[in-house]
């Protein structure tokens, strides 16, 4: 369906329509507000955010274009928003305290045999991801699991490119970590 | 910084993991939005209002308004000066010159009568020219012209008479009953005038 002819729907029955839009692509945006939010509770309350934000901006968007092209691009949008909206020191230094119990000294002894992570399940590699720093989780997400590049990342996220190549990085040796320890634990 | 792990994930299955998406309940997730939802403002009411917006153009409701605003304010100046000249203008009629030009208008004779007699003034020395002394005058009456006048005329509208037919005999008598009739007037007649007067200089 094109933008217009949601338009055009959205007018003989608004609700009739965002049900549409909420259908088709539910199981895809849910699973990026997942990627994106520190828990299950910030994922609901990212979804129908940026979901509200996506359908509102629908209206204003070139009528040419098909939903699939600007839906993802737009809810991703909102989503970062959300984020930045808790505040930059939330964004930028906040931790969440996945591993604290956990015992840190696994990866100082011998972990061969923890390294096979395709074994793994996919919920310890959302759980490594949602230990990460917001600002490092969202690029880590943008970047590997969304397709985006450093710069597209770095202008989404408002920030320089050296900052957002720099959380990457972070990102990358913390997550790591975190599935090193999650899956010794998971083994254990 | 150059972070080096020791196992480093491969990111293609890393990739896949991440996007491995789990069975969702779509009627509850639906639910909770529309609790958002109500929350929130309608949609569809704020397409109404950028439609209202579009049909008035805003920089020619500026203009408009500019424009009335212009009009408004100069009609308002416009009057109030107005009232302030009329105010003054009384003012100074009445504490400057009110008074001599009451005492000028008492003084003066009444216009309109004076009007009246250079009217039948002009009118028999028409009829003088003409020839005809019995020349039938406006007959005045007696609120706008008065009798003095009336005669005065009638005896200059006689003298021209006189004077144009070329030393026709005229009665001095008729004259003098005239002249007499009016003691207010004096006036001489033809006979009395002196004879040096009639005496053309050589």
């Amino acid at each position: 369906m094109s933008v217009a002819e949601w338009v055009q729907l959205s007018k003989n029955d608004e609700k009739q329509a965002i049900r549409y839009v909420f259908d088709t692509y539910y199981p895809c945006l849910s699973a990026i507000a997942t990627r994106l939010a520190k828990d299950t509770a910030q994922a609901e309350e990212m979804l129908c955010y940026s979901f509200y934000a996506c359908v509102s901006k629908l209206k204003h968007q070139l009528k040419s274009l098909h939903l699939d092209d600007i839906f993802k691009a737009e809810f991703i949008r909102g989503c970062v928003s959300y984020a930045k909206g808790f505040g930059k020191a939330y964004f930028v230094s906040s931790t969440v305290d996945v591993c604290r119990e956990k015992p840190n000294y696994i990866l100082s002894s011998s972990t061969k045999h923890l390294t096979d992570f395709s074994k793994l399940h996919p919920t310890v590699f959302l759980e490594a991801l949602r230990a990460l720093v917001p600002a490092q989780r969202m690029v880590f997400s943008l970047v590997i699991a969304e397709g985006y590049s450093i710069e597209q990342s770095a202008e989404l996220l408002e920030c320089s490119i050296e900052a957002a190549k720099f959380n990457l990085e972070k990102a990358k040796l913390n997550f790591n970590k975190h599935l090193l320890v999650l899956s010794a634990v998971s083994q254990a | 910084m150059n972070p080096v792990f020791k196992y480093p994930v491969d990111e293609q299955m890393l990739r896949s993991k991440l996007l491995e998406t789990q069975p969702v309940d779509i009627e509850q997730a639906w639910e909770k939005f529309e609790l958002y939802l109500s929350q929130q403002k309608p949609l569809f009411t704020a397409v109404k209002k950028n439609t209202l917006n579009l049909m008035i153009h805003p920089t020619l409701l500026f203009r408009v308004f500019l424009a009335g605003l212009i009009v408004l304010s100069s009609v308002f100046f416009y009057r109030q000066l107005n009232s302030k000249f009329s105010e003054t203008l009384e003012k100074l009629h009445a504490t400057s010159s009110a008074a001599p030009l009451k005492q000028i208008v008492r003084e003066s004779p009444m216009p309109m009568q004076e009007h009246q007699s250079r009217d039948i003034e002009k009118h028999a020395v028409i009829a003088s020219e003409i020839g005809s002394a019995n020349i039938a005058l406006p007959a005045p009456t007696e609120d706008t012209a008065p009798k003095a006048v009336i005669k005065k005329a009638q005896v200059i509208a006689v003298k021209e008479s006189s004077a144009s037919a070329k030393h026709t005999e005229v009665s001095s008598e008729t004259t003098a009953e005239t002249v007499k009739s009016s003691p207010s007037e004096t006036i001489p007649s033809t006979a009395e005038l002196p004879e040096e007067s009639f005496e053309i200089p050589l």
